[in-house]
């Protein structure tokens, strides 16, 4: 063959300037260097400014006080509050249903195709803006599609306590409890009048619905001397057309007669409610609010948990099928211990994102001014990074600060969050090693 | 040819910088952190001969063939002391250009790892990195090399194809097409055969007999008798000790060393 | 004799298949909450496409966004896509490359420790809720940009673009990292090997073999960006329109929404319904990049694994 060889083919090519070459490769690293130091100092930038800005506002006041048109006066105390419950009611609801879902499809799950297709389904579920879960909590949650009247006539309601309140001759008020109030309010005529030792108290109750008669729990209102109003509790016990008395709490009254006769209307009716209320639709409430947030973060919960599942040896899982365990009892004692430092790490992640989460929750509710810390699963609330957004988008430097301030009291319980994280992580490392 | 301690293939001077050239080692040390893993190896690589190491496993051999062209580099635990001089050149020394050396040193590795780019460009890398050429030249150049490497007459329809739908033994060849393309002094082979199946091996032994006309080769093998069948010269390593070398043969038949011999017949490793 | 008693076979396959069927159950719930959305934002915005003022062909073919002015309402969705692009492509052009170059540099060239105390720090930039970043291209990126060109408006996409790109620069940065780190090190030993320079390994090798996976991070983070919604309702502005101009004010269909949800629209009104129609365009074009995102890595990890 004529062709020349090949280390003359070689030696054809001019020669690149090692000198160049080298060059080339500093500006590079150089390149980078400053690629990845610009990404650091626009954290501290990020940082830096807000601290400056917020600093000022972070006071114990600030803890204690509710939002307010003076910004002097505002505080975070409703958004704080509003916060913890959200991510208390998203934590508990997401939680479970998505470690649930993960260990199903790391342990329990075929390798098929519907397996495939929820896996491939949550990776989509990951990819969803927040916002449009915020629309389907609107729609699913808030508004449970108008199926159940409207948020401020609910058609359900479940946990509520209902009273009657009545005028005595002397002007006290006694509170009857009853099972339900009729949704227009109606009375039935016939009730039962009690007449107390001290007072002379009507106390009517629509027969139909609650049998007032045996056992049935009075109260009434008491006027203290130092002003403050106190209501005491009596069960009335009925036997004929008289009552015997008997006090939960004092016997500074006692229950003598109760007839039939000279039935009263209520003067009013109230309505009071334990932490477990709930009306159907659920309305902008805390409950709707952390069931949004479920939503978005579940995807998260599951995809972490996966991971850490799937990290633990196939080793520990094949020896305890060979010991005869079920596929359960292998989870319960092998597995998930061995993952559950995984899972905790990804559940603060996912909770940490929970925590700032603002758009689907300005879907679900607008921003609410709240004047109180929730009390019950029904009850109106904002969160910080609503909070935030309110003050940010106002004009007023004034409540720049404030905004600034909430936001160093955010990034304080990420911070605290991500720690707890890192240290459950690398003690994870150390058991493993 | 060559026997112990022959200062013989000391390459001569004035050799073209393309010439093939030999290696001599004086007192090589090597640590991996605290560990030493090279204990005082002193030895030459003979010029347009092929060279085998052998020994078990851990026993430092591939650790010394990584410092030849300074791969050990890439460790941050990695250190070296002693000399190490190729056609007369410091290898070890801090002036001494690691892209320069390396250009000049070879290496193909255990297991094959061609670029996922198509089959030209993976021959072409090395030489473009290193020159600017004329397509004309490229192309011969690629094609000679792939004729070297055994693997022109099966790619010539398809170098555009990607490198990574050839088969393994392929996949090996090409990446000796593509370190000799570089035209290289000398080659590193760095158990080239082991993920290989035995056709595949046949062929790269082959190969290699047949490249040893145009360049240094050095190889490490786990295999005895490949190093029997490729080898003119043998050097046996155990436990960060160069135990023994010299011409293949003798070290097969007459070994002079008692571990080298339970080695050689199979009583260990 | 026997030693304990053996516990009841038929209790332990039934709490098995309990355990086994509530397990399901709630696997199966994220397959129903995909059904929800589906449902949702199909049903509301074929009531949007029931009302007069309204037809699918205006929608997707007018430019013209005009939903809150009573009697010359006009919807095509174009603008408030064109607002989206514009501000995703201004945060692409800040994130992409940053964070591609601090991907390589700590895939490249940190040592350990670098890495672990830069890759902690990318975290903690990753959690940041995204309002901060609102309040910070409100408070800080508009001022500096109205500084340098009084063009600049106290609301604009430029402002809103560098944000949304800080906040998804540690996406590109870690998922990127991931994709380089993948790379088996043989190929970075094959072109060490060659003579190639630190800079001839990471640009001509390395970053070609995990192309793809750097492009489904660049897909997935630009998915977050056309989601985002916080930074755009505070520091884009609220009016819709088409422009390429970064000093303009911009509406995103993120903002919109807002608007709308935030404001007293009418619950059964047609700027009401409008916004769920927006919401199932902005689902498809996310759902898009993250399917499209999602299949290129998968065949990455296939090609390394």
């Amino acid at each position: 063959m004529t062709t020349p060889n090949l280390t003359e083919i070689v030696g054809r090519g001019t020669l690149r300037g090692n000198a160049r070459r080298a060059l080339s490769n500093r500006v590079f690293l150089w390149f980078c260097l400053v690629g990845t130091t610009l990404a650091i100092l626009v954290l501290f930038a990020l940082l830096f400014s807000i601290f400056l800005e917020g600093w000022s506002s972070v006071t114990w006041n600030f803890f204690d006080n509710f939002a307010s048109r003076n910004p002097s006066a505002s505080g975070i105390k409703g958004p704080l509050w509003g916060s913890v419950w959200v991510c208390a009611i998203c934590a508990i609801s997401a939680l479970p249903l998505g470690i649930g879902t993960a260990i199903y499809l790391e342990e329990f799950a075929p390798r098929n195709r519907v397996t495939g297709f929820i896996n491939l389904n949550i990776m989509n579920l990951a990819g969803v803006p927040s916002i449009v879960y915020g629309i389907i909590g609107l729609t699913a949650f808030a508004r449970m599609f108008g199926g159940f009247g409207s948020a401020s006539d609910p058609t359900v309601l479940l946990g509520y306590s209902y009273y009657d309140e009545y005028e005595s001759m002397e002007g006290e008020v006694v509170r009857v409890k009853v099972s339900a109030i009729d949704r227009d309010g109606d009375r039935v005529e016939d009730g039962v009048q009690a007449s107390l030792a001290r007072w002379n108290i009507w106390v009517a109750h629509p027969a139909p619905r609650a049998p007032l008669l045996n056992n049935t729990q009075v109260e009434v209102l008491l006027d203290s001397d130092d002003g403050s109003d106190e209501w005491r509790t009596a069960i009335a016990h009925v036997e004929g057309s008289s009552v015997e008395r008997s006090t939960a709490q004092s016997a500074s009254f006692d229950i003598v007669e109760v007839s039939a006769a000279n039935a009263m209307k209520p003067i009013t009716q109230s309505r009071e409610d334990s932490w477990w209320s709930v009306s159907l639709p659920f309305g902008s409430s805390v409950l709707a609010g952390g069931l949004t947030l479920m939503l978005v973060i579940l995807p998260v919960v599951i995809i972490s948990s996966q991971e850490a599942l799937r990290a633990v040896p196939s080793s520990l899982r094949q020896g305890a099928l060979a010991l005869g365990s079920t596929r359960w009892q292998m989870v319960r004692e092998m597995t998930l211990p061995a993952a559950i430092p995984g899972i905790m790490t990804g559940a603060i992640l996912a909770m940490s994102r929970a925590i700032g989460e603002a758009a689907p929750l300005l879907v679900l509710g607008g921003f609410l001014l709240v004047f109180a810390v929730p009390e019950n699963l029904m009850s109106d609330f904002t969160v910080l990074p609503l909070q935030i957004y309110n003050w940010a988008g106002r004009p007023q430097t004034s409540f720049h600060a404030l905004a600034a301030g909430a936001i160093i009291v955010q990034l304080v319980v990420l911070l605290v969050f991500n720690g707890i994280a890192v240290f459950i992580r690398q003690k994870l490392q150390k058991n493993l090693s | 040819m060559t026997s112990q301690h022959s200062p013989q293939s000391v390459p001569t001077e004035g050799s073209p910088p393309h010439a093939p050239s030999g290696v001599v080692v004086r007192n090589l040390n090597a640590w991996y952190g605290s560990f030493q893993a090279l204990t005082n190896i002193s030895l030459d690589i003979a010029a347009q001969r092929v060279t085998a190491f052998i020994g078990p496993s851990g026993c430092g051999k591939s650790t010394f063939l990584r410092w030849i062209n300074r791969m050990n580099d890439t460790i941050p635990s990695a250190r070296a002391e002693g000399t190490l001089k190729l056609h007369g050149d410091d290898i070890l020394a801090r002036s001494m250009d690691v892209v320069e050396l390396r250009r000049r040193v070879g290496m193909v590795f255990q297991k094959p790892n061609p670029f996922p780019k198509s089959i030209y460009d993976n021959v072409a890398f090395g030489p473009r990195l290193h020159r600017v050429y004329s397509k004309g030249d490229l192309d011969m150049l690629v094609e000679q090399s792939l004729r070297q490497a055994a693997l022109w007459n099966e790619v010539k329809d398809r170098l555009r194809a990607s490198a990574l739908s050839l088969s393994g033994g392929q996949q090996q060849r090409l990446c000796i097409a593509r370190a000799i393309a570089a035209g290289p002094e000398l080659l590193l082979m760095d158990e080239p055969c082991s993920a290989l199946d035995p056709k595949s091996t046949l062929a790269i032994e082959e190969l290699i007999q047949q490249l040893a006309e145009r360049y240094t080769i050095v190889i490490v093998t786990h295999n005895m008798q490949q190093a029997a069948r490729v080898s003119d010269t043998t050097a046996f390593f155990f436990e960060g000790q160069m135990i023994e070398w010299g011409e293949t043969e003798a070290i097969f038949t007459t070994p002079t060393n008692r571990q080298t011999e339970d080695y050689v017949t199979g009583r260990f490793g | 004799m026997s030693f304990g008693r053996a516990r009841s076979r038929r209790w332990r396959d039934w709490s098995e298949r309990g355990i086994r069927w509530s397990l399901f159950g709630a696997s199966f719930f994220s397959v129903f909450v995909t059904f929800a959305i589906l449902v949702v934002l199909a049903r509301e915005s074929y009531l949007f496409f029931g009302f007069d003022q309204v037809s699918i062909v205006e929608f997707f073919g007018s430019t013209e966004w005009n939903p809150l002015l009573g009697g010359t309402q006009h919807f095509g969705v174009w603008p408030l896509v064109c607002g989206t692009m514009l501000v995703t492509v201004i945060a692409a052009c800040f994130a992409l490359p940053i964070g591609l170059t601090a991907a390589v540099y700590l895939s490249e060239y940190a040592g350990p420790k670098t890495r672990a105390t830069l890759k902690p720090a990318l975290e903690v930039l990753a959690g940041i809720p995204t309002v901060v970043y609102g309040f910070f291209a409100l408070t800080a990126i508009t001022p500096l940009l109205q500084s340098i060109s009084p063009r600049f408006g106290n609301y604009n996409a430029m402002s809103a673009g560098i944000a949304i790109g800080i906040m998804i620069l540690p996406i590109v940065c870690s998922l990127s990292e991931d994709a380089l780190r993948s790379v088996p090190r043989s190929l970075r030993d094959g072109a060490y090997a060659l003579g190639g320079t630190k800079f001839d390994v990471s640009v001509k090798v390395v970053v070609p073999a995990a192309l793809s996976g750097i492009v489904a991070s660049f897909l997935l983070a630009m998915s977050r960006a056309i989601g985002e919604t916080m930074i755009v309702a505070l520091a884009a502005g609220g009016i819709a329109q088409m422009t390429a101009e970064p000093w303009a004010e911009v509406q995103t269909m993120t903002a919109y929404m807002v608007q709308i949800f935030l404001g007293d629209a009418p619950a059964n009104g047609v700027e009401y319904a409008s916004s769920y129609a927006v919401a199932a365009v902005l689902f498809c074009i996310t759902l898009g990049f993250t399917l499209v995102g999602r299949y290129i890595l998968k065949r990455f990890r296939e090609e390394y694994e």
